[in-house]
């Protein structure tokens, strides 16, 4: 009986996770990146980089960006303002235009530019979507409509939950997989690598599966809204986050309340709760109206539960409208915590680094998971494979997609960072085309794969992905000698050292990956091999 | 049914791992390969959508009967939503046949599908 369960988990395991593997890998390296989105999107801005970060007040800050808004865009539907932190150093503006009645919503209506802000001019910086591409693409994936992405991307997370439940199922020895690695004895060494990935980091695995399943849970799960709300979300977000909605534009001018004040006021009232008492960002609903707000919000601080604080004031009389305090129930706290611990907003630099430890052993999981089943069905079919006869075609298929999703993937990823140094600033939709090359290299590598899917392709496909990411610092201290390693690891920023580093590490990880497959000559000749070493050590004794 | 050996029953397929299953094609007539092949389908399809159903019900119910402001109700139901519907795809794959499977997510959907019914035409 408990034999007949096991067996149909690990049926369940091995096709849950075979059928969505190459998409998963993508979501995980790609959300993986985005713990360092900012830090990514910072090395992807080398103009910024001679930037020191700004000392002066929060309040004049507020000051700059609102002149700026005035000057570019003074009847808009509503402003944002970013401020500086310590993983972003410019000044960030942000407006979205009045719709006009009947027009449909599309994303040109929202414009950003970046401050320098001691003096709240632009900063001249190439076009990238940095960091935020990664991000992106781990929900929204790329060039399909967002919600059809979505409902993808949650399928495929869902068959990623079952694949973990039914594996911990499967597994006999959950704490001594821990410890377990045979290297170089074939599907037994790929089954350790996989068992060591998916166990060692397994609550993480299963977080962060679980949570990013719950941040589209309202796409994926609508039914309780349905039925408590009548399917209105915004009511329902509404009673949750206790918003008010945004009131209407009345359409009679009036002059915007003096900001500095408004943001002296919130960190004042803010002093004393937990973290720094500063803002984090703010919002202007209907400036230059007499119906405008403003709503100045700072997120969680360090812990997990801290939920964000906001204050909203009257945007002409600049009296206190609305206050939105910690939050204090228990249901909305988990839920905060959950989307804490996915989004690792929280975590300190360790803390952060872990996580992003942890994402890379998922990739490796999947991708050994994935390698696993190609080794164990060769084996399955070696009296075939023996007699000459070709593999069949759904193991070519899987090897052939194995080899292009996992050995391209590190190729595609270094390919945008190679873009982003190439391409020339003055590109028409250069963010665009920094986008474009990280496909064209997958594609490129995948119709290798389907042409050779062999151990020379993994080899060469490794070398040139590992080869890619160590030169990355060597390119980047060539063509932006200001931002070159040498100079940030004396001046800063940091994050453009620590990303050149990690650049390195991974680039030596994937070579090291490379020269590996090309010194094992496969399960049967290293047995051989051992076979041999072995009986020459029992002649000598 | 009877005389099917252990294994070979349509909605035992699941339960017998793939490779002990093809080697059993393989000396089998064609007709009981497609059948397990049938009894395969089935269960994925109870997994993937005759579970679904069955959690996008269950969590409306809750929804309704959770002693909770109405906001964290909906939050809660959706917040456990995905635990039911992982547990609710384990039970399909492990229970005796894909006719059981089919039932155990089918009859609680009626009948939850029922009382939301009425509770709607109440209100």
């Amino acid at each position: 009986m408990k034999d007949a369960f096991r067996a149909s988990m690990a049926w369940v395991h091995t096709w849950a996770g075979l059928l969505v593997c190459w998409v998963l890998l993508l979501i995980f390296a790609a959300g993986t990146a985005s713990y360092y989105r900012n830090e990514i999107t910072l090395w992807m801005q080398p103009e910024l980089h001679a930037i020191a970060p700004s000392h002066d007040s929060q309040a004049h800050m507020a000051e700059r960006a609102v002149i700026a808004l005035q000057q570019r865009s003074p009847d808009a539907k509503q402003w944002f303002i970013g401020f500086p932190s310590e993983r972003s150093q410019g000044l960030q503006i942000f407006w979205e235009d009045k719709l006009p009645p009947g027009a449909e919503p599309t994303r040109e209506r929202f414009h950003d530019v970046m401050l320098n802000p001691d003096t709240g001019l632009p900063l001249e910086v190439r076009e990238t979507k940095g960091g935020n591409f990664f991000y992106r693409l781990h929900f929204d994936l790329h060039y399909l409509p967002v919600t059809l992405a979505r409902w993808i991307v949650g399928f495929c997370a869902m068959f990623m939950l079952v694949a973990l439940i039914t594996g911990v199922i499967i597994h006999r020895r959950i704490f001594k997989d821990m410890f377990t690695f045979r290297p170089g004895k074939g599907q037994r060494s790929w089954l350790d690598a996989h068992n060591i990935t998916g166990v060692l980091a397994l609550p993480y695995h299963l977080m962060i599966t679980y949570t990013g399943l719950m941040l589209l849970m309202y796409l994926y799960m609508p039914t309780p809204i349905v039925v408590a709300y009548h399917g209105n979300n915004q009511a329902f977000f509404g009673e949750l986050f206790r918003e008010e909605p945004a009131p209407e534009p009345s359409g009679r001018p009036a002059r915007l309340t003096p900001i500095a004040g408004l943001v002296t006021e919130a960190q004042r009232i803010w002093q004393g709760a937990a973290g720094e008492a500063s803002v984090d960002h703010m919002h202007i609903n209907n400036p230059n109206d007499a119906a405008a707000s403003v709503s100045l919000d700072k997120s969680g601080g360090a812990g997990l539960i801290e939920s964000g604080m906001s204050l909203t004031f009257d945007g002409v009389s600049g009296k206190l409208l609305h206050e939105v305090d910690a939050e204090q129930r228990a249901v909305v706290q988990t839920a905060t915590a959950m989307r804490s611990l996915h989004e690792a907003n929280f975590a300190q630099p360790l803390l952060r680094a872990l996580f992003f430890i942890s994402g890379l052993g998922g990739c490796l999981m999947i991708a050994s998971g994935a390698v696993l089943w190609t080794v164990k069905k060769r084996q399955a079919q070696a009296k075939r494979l023996a007699s000459g006869l070709q593999p069949t075609w759904g193991l070519r298929l899987v090897e052939a997609l194995n080899l292009g999703a996992i050995a391209g993937l590190p190729i595609a990823f270094a390919t945008f960072f190679w873009a982003n140094r190439i391409l020339p600033v003055g590109l028409a939709a250069r963010d665009e085309w920094e986008i474009h090359s990280v496909f064209i290299a997958w594609a490129a590598v995948l119709l290798l794969a389907q042409w050779r899917p062999g151990r020379h392709m993994w080899q060469l496909m490794l070398w040139l992905g590992g080869l890619m990411w160590l030169a990355l610092p060597v390119l980047n201290a060539m063509l932006t000698p200001q931002s070159a390693l040498f100079a940030t690891l004396q001046h800063g920023p940091v994050a453009v050292a620590g990303f050149d580093v990690t650049a390195m590490l991974l680039g030596a990880a994937i070579c090291f990956a490379a020269w590996r497959t090309g010194k094992v000559p496969g399960p049967k000749l290293s047995a051989q091999l051992k076979h041999r070493r072995e009986l020459a050590e029992t002649e000598v004794a | 049914m009877q005389q099917y050996e252990e294994g070979l029953e349509p909605g035992n397929a699941a339960r017998v791992p793939y490779k002990a299953r093809e080697t059993r094609n393989e000396a089998k007539p064609a007709s009981t390969g497609s059948r397990m092949r049938w009894a395969v389908f089935s269960r994925v399809m109870a997994a993937i959508i005759g579970a679904y159903v069955l959690t996008l019900l269950s969590i409306a119910v809750l929804a309704l009967v959770l002693p909770l402001s109405r906001a964290e109700s909906v939050l809660l139901s959706m917040l456990l939503s995905f635990l039911i519907y992982a547990c609710a795809v384990l039970w399909v794959f492990a229970t005796r046949s894909a006719w059981r499977a089919w039932s155990g997510m089918l009859l609680p959907s009626l009948l939850m599908a029922a009382g939301l019914g009425v509770w709607w035409s109440l209100k």
